[in-house]
């Protein structure tokens, strides 16, 4: 089946590319700065969390710059890509029950789009990490796997809720909730430290808190994450793209009753 | 080809899209869900060929909206199989799916994209498709500052531009002003020709007679027939005819296929438009029908007439014109505008007025102004003139 999807993909590159295109240029239309707001966007949130709580946490917290950047980076990059994969199928109505294309084209290319975001916001902590002096090893290489594994998380999420949004519209709403309480959960602005011994490893349950701290351990301590973290990673990534497949999979013929 | 076997189509209503979460899980859990369903379609099947052009036909609600989109593959049928081979492009409400904000070159290419053809091909494509909805001095306007009949232009060029193996067409040969719909059915004939299989709901029943070979009937979602010959359309439009009338006087009137009385045969020669939109049903035999062709052939061979003239609407003479060329005969053609919003000005204008006194015969293919173009050539010539119709079953001799 993955060999069919890939052979689709191939065939239909120059749809995906200007899908891609088009999202991206959707996201910044009739906007004076346009592509710069992609740059500003997690600037300004980084800036005025840092205004809040650096006097906060960031007394005890090394590099807590980049530490908050990293949070930011990761959690902007879940929080864009899932929104945009939410409503992708849904939005698209006006194409897909007219012309028979591949539903989970347009969810995967809001997610593509998001990697621009990514890219950029990207960037510019590499610029706060020259500022901050974090020394540049062999071992950031070892971030291709968070990134991949966000990718893929994003992908299995955006694909389950995206077809849950198309027979409950209340998933939106609920959703957001829901994204507020991860927010607080993936310990983006503070430190681990600041709860209870024996809650600590409860955070891990969160994906999002494990790339964030995979994320901060390679970048800020230079260390690569243990055997058993990289496990929870990619094993996270795994069950939540299969889920969004299944998900997917098994409701995309029912889409165009409720489009 | 396109093959439906058995094929039936549910619609469900009533679900949580429209009572919401809440609701849902309440009555999900009481277990009194009310799922309202109900099939669109149910058991069609038909199988029509490369180069053919079905036509399907039915009330409002008959379900013939919902096959086609099953045919694009848009809406899976729950029971039987649709197969179709080849590259499909539908075109299903004018003007819907395309991009308010991007201009209309963008907005072929997204199109042509969507469709799955590359971009090397949409670059070979795209100014002759922007000339042919007329709309290339507005190409780097956004799409939603378009009239709609811009949009529909736009949507139809797009279409039929890219060369698709299976056309599908929903209510939409109407697109645009006279001219642009008398070009878009040329550019269908030129399709046709080029192999292509076409499938087209209208509501024009002279358009499905004009350029359908085989006709669907279908009512409440079922099939009431599905002719597949020329002589099977033609009575089967006769019928179908005869059930709008029988339904305008008794709304619940039930379609019916028993034969056709002498009185129903009268109201359809009553009707001239009946009686002549069958030529190009005559000369898809003619294109598609060895023998049909030899018919002809003997018989001007037979008369020793080398020059014809031919005279009808820009779809049907080219196509004659260019089958009398391939045949030998010259033809001069010398009706030229048939234009409809003027039916009693035709203009019978010698073409190429030298072999004017050469013409043996005339041969009439237009559909809807016969009648006129006879009598004014009954004042300007004494040379034989029939129409296709006439050729065809015979009826010249005694004419």
């Amino acid at each position: 089946m993955g060999k069919r999807l890939i052979k689709t993909l191939i065939q239909s590159r120059y749809l995906f590319t200007q899908l891609v295109k088009r999202d991206f240029r959707q996201k910044y239309k009739k906007t004076t700065l346009g592509l710069l707001w992609s740059a500003l966007n997690p600037l300004c949130e980084f800036a005025i969390m840092m205004l809040i709580f650096r006097n906060l946490f960031g007394r005890d917290t090394p590099h807590y710059t980049i530490y908050l950047l990293t949070g930011v980076l990761v959690y902007g990059m879940f929080s864009f890509a899932t929104h945009g994969g939410m409503t992708a199928i849904l939005s698209n109505s006006g194409i897909i029950t007219k012309i028979n294309v591949p539903k989970w084209f347009f969810v995967l290319s809001k997610n593509v789009a998001c990697l621009v975001d990514f890219g950029i916001t990207f960037l510019i902590l590499i610029v706060f990490m020259v500022l901050d002096d974090i020394a540049f090893t062999w071992k950031f290489v070892f971030l291709l796997i968070p990134l991949g594994c966000l990718i893929l998380f994003n992908l299995g999420v955006s694909m389950i809720l995206s077809t849950m949004y198309v027979f409950f519209k209340d998933t939106q709403y609920l959703y957001n909730i829901f994204c507020r309480l991860l927010n607080y959960l993936s310990a983006i602005f503070w430190q681990v430290s600041i709860l209870p011994e024996q809650y600590r490893d409860l955070l891990k349950i969160n994906p999002l808190y494990d790339y964030i701290v995979y994320f901060r351990s390679i970048i800020i301590d230079g260390t690569i994450p243990s055997l058993t973290d990289h496990l929870i990673c990619i094993g996270y990534a795994a069950v939540f793209f299969l889920a969004g497949c299944i998900t997917y999979k098994l409701n995309n013929k029912k889409f165009i009753y409720y489009l | 080809m396109v093959e439906a076997k058995n094929v039936s189509i549910r619609y469900i209503s009533g679900e949580i899209q429209n009572i919401g979460l809440k609701d849902w899980v309440i009555h999900k859990i009481k277990g009194d869900l009310d799922k309202n369903e109900y099939w669109a379609v149910e058991d069609v099947s038909f199988r029509i060929e490369k180069g053919d052009f079905l036509g399907i036909i039915g009330t409002n609600g008959a379900g013939k909206s919902t096959i086609l989109k099953s045919i694009a593959g848009i809406l899976p049928p729950q029971k039987g199989t649709i197969a179709a081979d080849g590259r499909v492009v539908a075109l299903l409400e004018l003007g819907t799916g395309f991009d308010g904000e991007l201009n209309l070159r963008e907005n072929i290419y997204m199109r042509g994209a969507l469709l799955g053809y590359t971009q090397e091909f949409l670059d070979s494509k795209v100014d002759e498709i922007l000339e042919f909805a007329e709309l290339t001095e507005f190409q780097n306007r956004r799409f939603k500052q378009l009239s709609s009949g811009m949009k529909s232009r736009l949507a139809f060029s797009i279409s039929c531009l890219v060369n698709p193996d299976i056309l599908i067409l929903d209510e939409v040969l109407s697109v645009g002003d006279g001219a642009f719909r008398k070009k878009s059915e040329e550019k269908m004939m030129e399709i046709i020709r080029g192999g292509a299989t076409t499938i087209f709901v209208s509501h024009s029943l002279a358009q499905i007679r004009r350029l359908c070979n085989k006709i669907l009937w279908l009512d409440h979602g079922k099939q009431v027939a599905f002719a597949q010959t020329g002589d099977e359309v033609r009575e089967l439009c006769a019928k179908y005819e005869r059930y709008l009338r029988v339904r305008n006087a008794d709304r619940n009137a039930k379609p019916s296929l028993a034969p056709l009385t002498a009185a129903d045969k009268q109201h359809q020669e009553d009707s001239s438009v009946a009686y002549y939109a069958t030529i190009s049903n005559l000369f898809l035999r003619m294109l598609s029908e060895p023998e049909c062709k030899q018919n002809f052939l003997r018989y001007f061979k037979e008369r020793e007439i080398t020059h014809i003239a031919v005279y009808g609407e820009n779809v049907v003479y080219q196509a004659v014109r260019e089958w009398l060329r391939e045949a030998g005969i010259s033809v001069d053609y010398i009706v030229e505008d048939s234009n409809r919003s003027k039916q009693n000005e035709i203009k019978i204008v010698p073409r190429r007025s030298p072999s004017y006194p050469e013409t043996r015969m005339f041969l009439i293919a237009d559909l809807y102004n016969a009648a006129t173009i006879r009598k004014k050539l009954r004042n300007m010539t004494n040379v034989p003139h029939y129409t296709v119709q006439e050729l065809m079953d015979g009826s010249y001799q005694s004419s």
